[in-house]
């Protein structure tokens, strides 16, 4: 057998790596007359190894044994001609420089070394079975993730697939194939990682295990899940096992409260915990369907499909009534009619802000003709938020519907829904959906058989509470860190690439439908005189039937948490209601007799928000609640500016101090005086919030952290 | 020729070209508004915010280095509320980082009676230094997070892209690629991150050197 047979027998039997082979290629594709310097080799060699995922080429030892193994080379020493070869080879001095060149018998043995070797490096060392798959979805992306998106932004996205092809993590020669693809410079693509807490520039087990570690699970006893997990594995929170099978990583809210305990096994959901259940998350093998919505109301308007249709079937969704509302705006409103019908629901955004929808779309498509584009924010990520979740999951179809009315509203023709990178099977859910309304002609170009184009682009977040932010929103899907930006500008006139953008809360999308079908008026005199309509509200923690309820405005308190929530375990008290989510405020047993809307909310100083509602019994420490919210604050800060960049993290350190018993005199001065200084000088709602929970908590009760 | 723009600073009338900032606006008469984060060459980050001053009509402070006046603008640099602001985010800093070698927040510390213990015994910046090519050092114990090599070494001045940021909220960092030392980097050893960088957190290595035998000594 020639030495070259047995050099490839050598690699596929895995004794010497598939690196040495690129060395020796290499060689014969940059020596002259077969002679190559050793230092112009190892150079060249090291630059282009350096783009082959899965070879190091760093790494001498494969350039070593290949050539003290072989018996196919011979150094000649520049200094003093000396000449090196076989065994010799083995001990050379790398600081100094050879001349390096094949042995005769190689060249002889195979006169066409070069389409030899060729040949061997397609077979056995050029693409892994994993490089193929990715090179695949680098050279598809237009088709995969559409036309006309500036490359950068399909960065993320990219990170994700890269992730899911190279077991779970990006290496070096990854992240640098990528930075060449889309000619972005690696610091660049590295901050990105960085940013975002799914993407793993190491190693990590086959399996990640996210425990949530917010108030609705940790009441229901996810912490000891996590204990004795760790335990067993005989590792600490946030490590691998030795073996790379499992890795355990602390979560906070996973946005599954209404299942809590919950976890996540990679992209898989794990609801109701329990200590006997352990295998179950082992194996990654949960025993109940990936969507469970629980759910009731009086008036189900976004709910009215939820639970009663197929999510994943069009046809379900049409019998239900469902494209209606789109037809009708196609076929008989033009953009301001329906801009006028929005602006007569008098229906305010549900992300939180409350800032009326007919008025942003209005300002959006009074802008100069132009590109401009709709967003919905699906990012829902707020500790005890799940509303969003439920309508992703269980009526996919009425958002993009709601999506395509604002966008031909505004006069936009593509359009985004940005889906939190938690929330796989949502996210799987609308890249179905949509595909299969392109094939029905209800996406893309002449819609339904008129002459409106629109396109709607399905991306994952990655892991970042900061990127619900509208602004920190749009410079993820840029594909940058999510940082939020100055304003002004608004998007409303500088949004997604500098140009006009309407962005809306899902819920907000998912009551259009309706308000196009039945007009404005049926929608606003659905509530109460300054509140329209109906609103989600997620309710967790110490409650007998977590879910999301739709209500209108104007029913009491009480309605929501004890007729439709079934209110609090036998023998325990109502202790508070945290409305508003962590940004919000308490609630008391009091207050249960008001009726639900801004204005009765407002002098008792309840939030509505995006529709939390925490419920904490009698057992419950308010300071640990306190505690953990503040935690999340300085975990999700993006650290942009100043006042929340360390303010959230030393109002964190206080309230931690504090839940252990080690408060001082003088704490809730300080708290109060830090939160008014983040509220004043914070670049975004995230630092500006961050400190009304502790303020309201210590106006509510004025001895809680003494 | 832009218009002008007619607005009160402290009571003060002030009139200005449209487009200046309120802080370049109250120097023009005088009134020196404390900065961290800006610098005249480079694109403001607004990210310090001890520049904030009060604009009547506005709910939250604005940052007077990029905030442009208005007309009839009413904007107060000295209530109680903006002293009160200045002065726990440089507590804050300083319950973070060293400052040692930076005299001017030094400075503003003074001025407005920061306590610089207020915060202390939490997390801190806290790395080791990095000495890792032949130009300079990177103390990042000392980097009060300015962006200022971030933005010099990227589009502002050199598109050299060898900085970036690394992790997030107190945990950001500047970083390289990997956290690769300089040298293994797209680095070119421009020094414009040096000499731009407001603390003792990038340092000639010359400088360091000397410094290191003097303290020894
Ligand atoms: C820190 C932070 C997180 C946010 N997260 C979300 C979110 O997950 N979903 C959402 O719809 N809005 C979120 N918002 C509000 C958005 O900035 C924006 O107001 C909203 O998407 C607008 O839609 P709407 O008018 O339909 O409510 C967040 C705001 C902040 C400050
Ligand atoms: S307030 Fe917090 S989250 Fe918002 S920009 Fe500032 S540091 Fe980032
Ligand atoms: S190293 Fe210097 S210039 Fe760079 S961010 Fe830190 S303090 Fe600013
Ligand atoms: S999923 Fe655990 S608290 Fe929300
Ligand atoms: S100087 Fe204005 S925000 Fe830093």
């Amino acid at each position: 057998m020639s030495s070259l047979n047995q050099f490839a027998n050598d690699i596929r039997e895995n004794q010497i790596s598939r690196a040495a082979l690129f060395w020796l290629r290499v060689f014969v594709q940059h020596a002259q007359n077969n002679v190559l310097r050793s230092d112009l080799w190892i150079k060249t060699g090291m630059e282009e190894g350096a783009v082959i995922s899965g070879l190091n080429a760093a790494d001498p030892a494969a350039r070593v044994a290949l050539l003290s193994n072989y018996d196919f080379f011979k150094a000649v020493r520049l200094k003093d001609q000396k000449s090196f070869s076989g065994k010799e080879l083995d001990s050379l001095d790398w600081n100094r420089k050879y001349d390096l060149s094949l042995l005769p018998h190689v060249l002889e043995s195979d006169d066409a070394i070069e389409t030899r070797l060729e040949a061997l490096w397609q077979e056995i060392g050029a693409v892994s079975p994993q490089d193929r798959a990715f090179e695949a979805v680098l050279e598809n992306r237009a088709s995969i993730w559409g036309e006309n998106i500036p490359g950068r932004s399909l960065l993320p996205e990219i990170l994700h697939e890269a992730q899911s092809i190279y077991d779970g993590w990006l290496s070096t020669p990854v992240l640098k194939r990528i930075s060449r693809a889309l000619k972005l410079p690696l610091s660049d693509i590295y901050g990105v990682t960085e940013f975002f807490t799914m993407y793993y520039t190491q190693p990590v087990g086959k399996k990640i295990i996210r425990i949530c570690e917010d108030s609705a699970c940790t009441m229901r006893g996810s912490q000891e899940i996590q204990k004795s997990l760790c335990k067993n594995l005989k590792i600490n929170p946030g490590e691998t096992t030795e073996d790379g099978e499992y890795t355990i990583e602390p979560i906070r809210c996973l946005g599954l409260c209404d299942h809590a305990p919950a976890a996540l096994v990679n992209n898989t959901r794990h609801f109701e915990l329990s200590l006997d259940k352990t295998d179950a998350l082992l194996a990654n093998t949960p025993d109940h369907p990936q969507t469970r919505n629980k759910i009731g109301g009086m008036v189900k308007i976004a709910l009215s499909n939820i639970n009663t249709i197929d999510p994943g079937s069009f046809e379900d969704y049409q019998e239900q009534g469902g494209l209606a509302a789109l037809k009708k705006t196609l076929q008989q409103l033009t953009p301001e009619d329906v801009i006028e019908s929005v602006k007569a629901s008098k229906l305010v955004g549900r992300g939180g802000a409350a800032f009326p929808t007919g008025m942003k779309w209005q300002f959006t498509a009074g802008n100069p003709p132009g590109p401009r584009y709709v967003i919905c924010n699906a990012d829902e990520s707020e500790v005890g938020a799940f509303k969003d979740r439920v309508l992703l999951d269980g009526d996919p179809f009425r958002i993009i519907e709601g999506l395509l009315i604002a966008c031909y509203a505004v006069g936009a023709e593509q359009g985004f829904i940005y889906i939190r990178g938690e929330h796989r099977p949502s996210y799987e859910r609308f890249v179905h959906a949509a595909a299969v309304m392109k094939e029905a002609g209800w996406l893309g170009t002449g819609i339904g058989g008129t002459d409106f184009n629109c396109h709607i682009a399905v991306r994952r977040g990655a892991g970042a509470y900061i990127c619900g932010e509208e602004t920190a929103l749009m410079e993820a899907l840029e594909g940058k860190r999510g940082f939020p930006r100055l304003r002004p500008p608004f998007p409303t006139t500088h949004g997604l690439w500098g140009k006009p953008t309407v962005i809306n809360n899902v819920e907000t999308l998912a009551k259009i439908p309706s308000i196009i079908i039945h007009g404005g008026a049926w929608y606003a005199a659905l509530g109460t005189a300054e509140s329209a309509g109906t609103k989600l509200f997620s309710v967790s923690g110490s409650i007998q039937r977590p879910g999301v309820y739709e209500v209108p405005f104007g029913v009491p308190l009480r309605h929501l948490i004890y007729d439709l929530a079934g209110g609090i375990a036998p023998g325990r008290e109502l202790q508070a209601i945290l409305t508003g989510g962590a940004a919000g405020t308490f609630l008391k047993p009091e207050h249960l007799d008001t009726p639900i809307s801004y204005e009765a909310f407002k002098p008792i100083q309840g939030t509505i928000g995006a529709g939390t509602m925490i419920v904490f019994d009698d057992q419950v420490d308010l300071r640990h609640i306190l505690a953990d919210i503040s935690g999340f604050f300085a975990h999700e800060s993006c650290g942009k500016c100043y006042p929340c960049q360390i303010g959230s993290q030393r109002q964190a350190e206080i309230l931690e101090r504090i839940k252990q018993g080690r408060g001082l005199a003088e704490d809730s001065e300080t708290l109060l005086e830090l939160a008014q200084v983040m509220a004043d000088t914070s670049i975004c709602g995230l630092g500006q919030s961050a400190g009304w929970a502790t303020v309201d908590a210590i106006k509510r009760w004025p001895n809680l952290l003494k | 020729m832009k218009n002008s723009v007619t607005l009160t600073i402290d009571s003060q009338n002030v009139t200005v070209p449209e487009g200046t900032s309120i802080a370049d606006a109250a120097e023009s008469i005088g009134i020196k508004i404390p900065t961290i984060c800006y610098h005249p060459s480079l694109t403001p980050p607004a990210i310090c915010r001890v520049c904030t001053v009060e604009v009547e009509g506005q709910r939250t402070l604005q940052p007077a280095c990029v905030v442009p006046v208005g007309e009839g603008m009413h904007v107060k640099t000295d209530t109680d509320r903006v002293k009160t602001a200045r002065k726990v985010i440089l507590e804050l800093l300083a319950s973070t980082v060293n400052l040692e070698e930076a005299p001017e927040i030094q400075e503003q510390i003074d001025e407005t009676g920061a306590d610089t213990e207020r915060f202390e015994g939490g997390v801190k910046r806290h790395f080791e230094v990095k000495e890792d090519n032949p130009f300079y050092i990177r103390d990042y114990a000392q980097c009060i997070m300015c962006w200022r090599c971030i933005q010099v070494c990227a589009d502002d001045v050199q598109n050299t892209y060898a900085l970036t940021w690394g992790k997030r909220g107190l945990e950001s960092h500047v970083a390289t690629f990997l956290d690769e030392a300089m040298p293994n980097t797209t680095c070119v050893f421009c020094g414009n991150c040096v000499g731009i960088c407001p603390t003792g957190a990038l340092k000639g290595l010359i400088e360091y050197r000397s410094e290191q035998k003097k303290e020894q000594e």
